[in-house]
């Protein structure tokens, strides 16, 4: 039966557009294929179709492409809305009838967050988005998994002002607020922001700080805004300052924010500049000069005839300083001075030039602190650093003294300290003050504790802080000869766990002093054992113990291996497993990370150029380190690949294949954020530990690699030498036992166990007994010394690989295998 | 990987500005970002601007895209809302002066078939926002959640607008006004 009643304008549109559901769309049609009124309307919507599809197609003007190269050439930008806008409404109600409309839509509000955040990702909105410095915002936060169904939950905030100093300990000033549940799975509160706000980033807690959410690493930042909505110049400065330490790539979209929303001052441009000379190869580097030269030479025209204030012209004069223009540097410096002859860059242009002469540079900044207003944190650690080059040991410990109650970052105060126990009449102070530090590093003081940091967090970083700082001071005290109370110290450290080399190398030291030999034994047998530990060193130790017999020192080095093991194992060895991820090679091939690891123990290491540098050296060498046996370092960075990267890296001589994870996947996935970080990745492709440094990630493949050879190995063979097999041998000499070998590290046990790692890889090879010109290729002294000993002593053939393995289980094995 | 998104190694080097990078974005969507444009500001002068500000700030809004995602899409997403923002943000420039409304075609009362130099002069007389919904469905044929999430408005939003803005451009071109 055909429909009576006319479908609306509105229905007929969704027909036309095939938007109506079968049952209104069958009747509609109905009713149109009798109705001339609806059909003639279902015309004209058909025609305008129609109509749209014809209307032609035109290209752009032939110029066009060249007015763009020709405007970015000149420096012009356009920040673009490459995002679409969140669908929900901002408009503002008046206060009255705002109350009523949130009560009642809070639900439906509800559901559109939740549906714009995806499911199961935290959030935070901020209200409003774009504060001014002072203002109140309302703060939301709507939980993932992690922090769900909690009573109440805790906003952790650091705030920066325009002109903090770059982030050291922390990130700055710190800030709580409480989030209340509204009822609606969310949790609200009110952040007051403080006058001189630029910039924020928080992260959520539970109340005990035992779980904390920071956005995978990212933080939730804020930042202030001027008054016609545009982030203020502070603000930017201030991200890109905590950005270029945590994200390099992001840091230079905050510098790309700053030139082209401030394009009429210096600071973006220097800023830009001073990244393009890291980041640009030669012959970009020297078009980016031209034009920068070009946009100062503007900027220097129309700050002339004007009044700069203090922040153009040390924008100015930074700018002069990056483009290498002495005259303009002199030129601007001068127009600063005159307006704040103490600015920071005055200050670091003034000591800079005195560098070359520590006293006369401590003595500026000596006269700089007595002026009023000028006793600032940076004042105190140029004093310091300069008393110290100058070696003047008294300024030193004055400039401590002055440091000590200004300065929170423990680093600092840890070597203001250090240096007042070195002296007698300030030691007492000093030894309070290390107390005092190791009192802050317990866990109860969690609340300046970093964002990211959970109360578990910060025990572990406490162990490790307290164990520094008992072997720092362990060594201070052993150098004004206080033996007795620099041991208890360091067994202090010890004390506190983990493995540490400097522990051990300093109490050789003093229980040698103490003439207590047998317990200097100990040590060394600790840094001998020690995969990567220098060889040098140990020889060197070698010749101050008293002279054991190989079993012994073998047994010993077995001892200490295990004790390693364990020290090393119980601290971080849960597994877990390491995310899917793929990354680029530096062709731009894709690759997973599976087929990368190749089920090798790997070293994966997350770095960035901007803190490569000087570093180079201590990755070329873990590379080598773990390439020497079968581990493998894994170098991964957020930069893209580039040719400016590939020639940094041969300018470096940084010999390791990168791979990008231009998007962060698997930094996400980690939750790692910021650049440096070291994971200890087992054959199975698990993560057994993520350490604070690159040789201690090194140390912890070897370890695990020795681990998993006593595992695989672990039964069967003969036992070990006795006593009397022994007999006749004789200790072994000296530079016998440690050789450098082919690797940096490679020790008389290390050395032996290769032919274990040969068994897995290949039978064949063992046709040979030690496979000498295999394993120990380059290497004429070792071969010879053997040779030697076994033609000279043929039972020293058997004392030989006791030395290697006596004690443990991987050499006797190996014998098994070689037998089989 | 698919055609739709861009490779690896052209986003990394259009991200650095590169100019070859940029040619060779430029050449395979220009043409695409021009109509759009065009056909949105309904200026030839305005469209050379859009187009000109959108493959400017390119390698910056790059980093923003997602490379799992087509990326002719998400230029067309920016290139709306770069068009949407210089129609509500600066004086249109008229190359031509449009007829005035009475020199349009007479019509008659009835609803009429619609030819496509008629629709482009009819197009002018919309506000912007009702101007885009149509642009993007009428001539650039997306669906009505494809709009949506164009403009970051919801759909029901966009069917609205849709039927406001053929009301008024049969209104118009009926010279009911």
């Amino acid at each position: 039966m055909r429909r009576l009643r006319h479908p609306s304008w509105r229905e007929l549109n969704r027909l036309a557009d095939d938007e109506l559901n079968s049952g209104p769309r069958r009747m509609a049609l109905e009713h149109v294929a009798g109705c001339s009124r609806c059909g003639r309307r279902m015309s004209f919507l058909a025609s305008l179709r129609e109509a749209g599809r014809e209307m032609r197609h035109p290209s752009p003007p032939k110029d066009l492409l060249d007015d763009v190269l020709r405007s970015r050439n000149e420096g012009g930008r356009v920040i673009l809305p490459a995002s679409p806008p969140p669908a929900r409404s901002r408009r503002k109600l008046p206060a009255a009838a705002a109350g009523f409309v949130l009560a009642g839509l809070a639900g439906l509000a509800t559901i559109l967050l939740v549906s714009e955040a995806g499911a199961g990702a935290s959030e935070i909105w901020f209200d409003p988005p774009d504060p001014v410095p002072g203002e109140q915002v309302r703060v939301t936060y709507r939980p993932g998994n992690l922090l769900a169904d909690e009573s109440s939950l805790r906003l952790r905030v650091r705030f920066r002002a325009p002109d903090s100093e770059p982030p050291r300990a922390t990130l700055g000033k710190h800030h709580d607020i409480v989030l209340m549940p509204d009822g609606a799975g969310r949790y609200t509160g009110t952040l007051q922001l403080p006058g001189d706000f630029a910039f924020g980033l928080s992260v959520v807690e539970d109340m005990e700080g035992d779980r904390v959410d920071d956005r995978v690493g990212r933080l939730w930042s804020l930042r202030a805004h001027m008054v016609d909505g545009l982030p203020s110049l502070g603000a930017l400065r201030q991200e890109f300052m905590v950005l270029q330490s945590m994200d390099w790539p992001a840091a230079g979209r905050a510098i790309a924010e700053m030139y082209t929303l401030y394009p009429d001052h210096a600071e973006g441009w220097s800023l830009q500049l001073a990244h393009d000379d890291v980041t640009a190869l030669p012959d970009e580097a020297a078009a980016d000069l031209a034009k920068h030269r070009e946009i100062f030479r503007k900027l220097h025209m129309q700050l002339l005839g004007a009044r700069p204030d203090v922040d153009e012209a040390a924008g100015m004069a930074r700018y002069a300083t990056v483009l290498g223009d002495e005259d303009a540097l002199q030129y601007w410096s001068e127009r600063l001075e005159s307006q704040d002859p103490y600015h920071r860059f005055i200050v670091n242009r003034r000591v800079a030039a005195l560098a070359a002469d520590p006293e006369q540079a401590e003595s500026y900044l000596e006269s700089l602190w007595s002026a009023e207003g000028l006793r600032t944190e940076m004042v105190y650690r140029r004093g310091f650093q300069f008393a110290g080059r100058a070696g003047d040991a008294e300024a030193v410990r004055r400039w401590a003294l002055r440091g000590l109650p200004l300065s929170d970052d423990h680093i600092w105060a840890r070597n203001a300290a250090l240096a007042l126990v070195a002296h007698p009449q300030t030691r007492a102070r000093g030894l309070a003050e290390i107390r005092r530090l190791l009192a802050h590093l317990d866990e109860e003081s969690i609340a300046e504790r970093p964002l990211h940091s959970s109360r578990e967090d910060v025990r572990l970083d406490s162990r490790r802080l307290g164990r520094d700082l008992h072997v720092l001071l362990g060594e201070e005290l052993l150098t004004v000869g206080e033996v007795r109370a620099a041991i208890a110290e360091l067994d202090a450290a010890e004390g506190l766990g983990g493995w540490n080399p400097k522990l051990y190398r300093v109490r050789f030291e003093a229980r040698l002093l103490e003439g207590d030999t047998l317990a200097a034994l100990a040590d060394f047998h600790r840094l001998d054992a020690d995969p990567i530990y220098s060889r040098q060193s140990v020889d060197s130790l070698y010749r101050r113990i008293p002279a054991r017999s190989p079993g012994e020192l073998a047994a010993g080095r077995a001892k200490a291996h295990r004790e390693l093991a364990e020290r090393l194992l119980a601290e971080q060895s849960i597994p877990r497993p390491l995310p899917d991820a793929e990354l680029l090679t530096a062709t731009g091939a894709p690759r997973s990370l599976d087929e990368l690891l190749a089920k090798r123990p790997t070293v994966l290491v997350f770095w960035d150029r901007r803190v490569f540098e000087s570093d180079v050296e201590e990755l070329n060498r873990a590379g080598d380190l773990l390439s020497g046996g079968s581990g493998q370092l894994l170098w991964v960075t957020s930069e893209p690949s580039s040719r400016s990267l590939l020639a940094f890296k041969r300018a470096s001589n940084l010999d390791l294949p990168s791979y990008h994870d231009p998007d962060s996947n698997l930094a996400t996935a980690l939750g790692e954020w910021r650049l440096r970080a070291y994971y200890v990745i087992d054959r199975a492709g698990s993560i057994r530990a993520r350490v604070h440094s690159l040789m201690e990630a090194v140390r912890h493949v070897e370890v695990l690699e020795l681990e998993s050879r006593d595992t695989v190995l672990s039964s069967g063979g003969p036992d070990p030498p006795s006593p009397d097999e022994m007999a006749g041998c004789g200790p072994l000499d000296p530079p016998f036992l440690g050789r450098s070998f082919s690797r940096p590290h490679d020790s008389v046990s290390e050395v032996c166990m290769r032919p274990i790692k040969l068994v897995s890889r290949s039978a064949i090879v063992f046709s040979l007994l030690l496979l000498t010109p295999v394993t120990f290729s380059g290497d004429r002294g070792f071969e010879d010394n053997l040779a030697c000993s076994r033609e000279a002593r043929p039972n020293c053939k058997r004392e030989i690989d006791s030395v290697c393995t006596a004690g443990s289980a991987p050499v006797w094995n190996y014998y098994t295998i070689e037998e089989l | 990987m698919s055609e739709q998104q861009l490779k690896p190694d052209l986003r990394f080097r259009l991200r650095r500005g590169e100019a070859e990078a940029m040619r060779q974005v430029y050449d395979r969507y220009a043409d695409d970002v021009y109509r759009v444009a065009l056909r949105l500001t309904g200026s030839s002068a305005d469209a050379y601007d859009v187009t000109h500000d959108v493959f400017l700030g390119l390698p910056e809004a790059v980093q923003r895209y997602d490379p799992e995602r087509p990326f002719s899409a998400w230029l067309q997403g920016v290139t709306v809302r770069t068009a949407q923002m210089r129609l509500r943000t600066a004086r249109r420039r008229r190359e031509v002066a449009l007829p005035a409304l009475g020199s349009l075609p007479a019509r008659s009362h009835h609803d009429a078939v619609v030819d496509r130099l008629t629709l482009e002069k009819a197009l002018d007389e919309l506000s912007a926002d009702l101007r885009s919904v149509v642009v993007l469905r009428e001539v650039e044929g997306l669906s009505y959640q494809e709009i949506a999430d164009l403009l970051g408005i919801n759909k029901s939003a966009v069917a609205v607008r849709l039927h406001r803005a053929r009301r008024r451009l049969r209104y118009i071109l009926r010279g009911d006004r």
